[in-house]
């Protein structure tokens, strides 16, 4: 089942400026676990916006779990069925606590008190954040803030969790719990993920991959499949982390050894 | 860390009577406290408030040392208008006389009376802020505003924003504190120099302060709307207040001691 679908998009902040989007077309299916690359000022987050209903296309149209993002109505159902996790934990906590903070979106959603309680409950167990429900965001570690963040969106229910650099901000063992929480929900929830990263091996992570390139889609590949065009994204300058960059040389050479290293770089996946 | 241990708003977590009250009751109690600490003025008066105040010591269950550190930034205040009307009031009679410095009778009871009342103040809007929890005191607020909705008060979004502020405290002062060690790093040093010397060092601290929390601002306005928010309108609230007959009750023993206060005081 599709869940979004972009149509024929452009985006530009005012008609003055230069197109940051052109002519985007993708669909994504429920389930699916879909990374975004490309360098900076290519469009990703924009596109993130779009699909949030945060933006709206100049051209072409954005629908998300069958509504379209220029209705307003639309837009407020969107943002229920869209959560969105932004790249820096500090700047998307409103309330004083993670517990009032995960009731924020709730509260905005208008349901009522015991639901929230039991969503809260629900979703704390399921992000591992019951621990520290009532703790003040800043005291939290890096990994924590972004899982709360993560407990945010998903006490709205939605079907998409949109991802805009996540992980960037945060260390190895930060960024890994969060990505096995994002895996966890992908796989077990069928919750659908489209992450903005700069990170191949996070992108990796994914069913597939889009590469943008000022403004327009020029890759869309299952990850499996690009995973044996290392060359391509070399050529892209794309820097590839060295166990990639290994693999990659090991297939040049036709090297035995090719099969070992992308079994490492599998396992390494499954987090 | 500069300033990890900070605690906002000073709220300790209890279950004494004043923690178990509806955090409106409080706020209004207090609210009228204050009222009637600037009707008092006679030693009568302020006996019998310095007896209330222990009242509520007793019932909110909080150890001393908290409200202690909450008087010890007014301290000087209180030192310095104590001072001022000892010296500078002439009423009742010269009490001691050296050089051009005449203490009046009147002068030292003024500057008793006022002391005691600036640590009054401090003392019942401390008891407030250690029994309730911030969350509960800005929902307090709008609570009580919402009637005002009418008149155009923006009652949801002063609580809002009183929220807000409350939360990015903590984090403004990390801020402060990364900017202060990435410039002392770079040869900045805040501590040492002349006032002048002093106050730039504080300008090149203020300007990335400002810039960064600007940017904070619109980042959480961004991350509001992705969560759905759209001003107040169709909100429902996770913490619910209720008012209980013992808050009706506090209120109207508070009103009467406030009152009995006022016309026995003498």
């Amino acid at each position: 089942m599709r869940i979004v679908s972009l149509e024929d998009v452009s985006f530009r902040y005012n008609e003055m400026d230069q197109w940051i989007l052109q002519e985007i077309n993708v669909a994504i299916q429920q389930a699916e676990w879909v990374s975004v690359l490309g360098p900076n000022g290519s469009g990703k987050s924009t596109l993130a916006r779009l699909l949030n209903g945060l933006l709206l296309p100049e051209k072409g149209t954005v629908w998300v779990d069958g509504n379209i993002t220029s209705s307003e109505e639309g837009r407020q159902i969107i943002r229920r069925s869209a959560g969105m996790v932004f790249q820096n934990p500090d700047h998307q906590f409103v309330a004083p606590t993670v517990r009032d903070d995960l009731a924020f979106g709730m509260e905005n959603a208008g349901i009522d008190r015991e639901t929230m309680i039991a969503r809260i409950n629900q979703v704390a167990w399921q992000t591992g954040v019951e621990s520290f429900l009532d703790a003040e965001p800043h005291r939290l570690s890096g990994g924590q803030k972004q899982r709360a963040a993560i407990a945010g969106a998903l006490v709205l229910q939605p079907k998409l969790l949109l991802l805009d650099e996540a992980t960037s901000m945060l260390d190895p063992n930060g960024r890994k719990e969060v990505l096995a929480t994002v895996q966890g929900l992908n796989r077990e929830e069928g919750i659908t993920i489209v992450s903005i990263t700069h990170d191949l091996r996070e992108a990796f992570l994914a069913d597939r991959i889009l590469y943008l390139e000022k403004g327009k889609l020029i890759q869309d590949i299952p990850a499996d499949q690009l995973l044996h065009q290392l060359s391509w994204l070399e050529e892209k300058d794309v820097p590839l982390p060295y166990e990639f960059a290994l693999l990659e040389i090991l297939r040049s050479r036709d090297s035995k050894h090719a099969t070992v290293v992308e079994k490492y770089i599998r396992k390494g996946l499954a987090l | 860390m500069m300033f990890k241990h900070i605690i906002i708003g000073q709220y300790l977590p209890g279950q004494s009577f004043l923690h178990r009250m509806d955090a409106r009751a409080k706020l209004a109690a207090v609210f009228l406290l204050i009222i009637v600490l600037f009707l008092v003025h006679t030693w009568k008066g302020y006996g019998l408030a310095v007896i209330g105040a222990c009242g509520l010591f007793f019932l909110a269950g909080v150890p001393f040392r908290y409200i202690r550190k909450g008087m010890y930034p007014i301290l000087i205040f209180v030192v310095f208008s104590f001072l001022l009307h000892a010296f500078f009031t002439q009423e009742g009679d010269i009490l001691v006389s050296v050089g051009v410095l005449t203490i009046y009778t009147g002068g030292l009871e003024k500057g008793v009376f006022i002391s005691l009342r600036l640590l009054l103040l401090v003392f019942v809007t401390s008891l407030l802020t250690l029994t309730t929890s911030p969350v509960d005191l800005t929902d307090a607020l709008e609570r009580i505003l919402t009637p005002l909705k009418r008149l155009g008060v923006p009652a949801h979004e002063i609580a809002l924003m009183m929220s807000i502020a409350i939360r990015f405290i903590p984090t403004l002062l990390q801020e402060t504190e990364k900017i202060i060690k990435a410039q002392t790093a770079r040869g900045a040093d805040f501590g040492k120099g002349s006032l002048t010397a002093r106050a730039q060092a504080f300008v090149s601290l203020l300007v990335p302060l400002f810039v960064r929390a600007f940017k904070r601002a619109e980042d959480l306005a961004i991350a509001m709307e992705a969560r759905g928010y759209d001003g107040g309108r169709g909100r429902t609230k996770f913490r619910q207040l209720t008012w209980q007959a013992k808050d009706s009750a506090a209120c109207i023993v508070i009103v009467i001691f406030g009152i009995a206060m006022v016309i026995f005081q003498g």
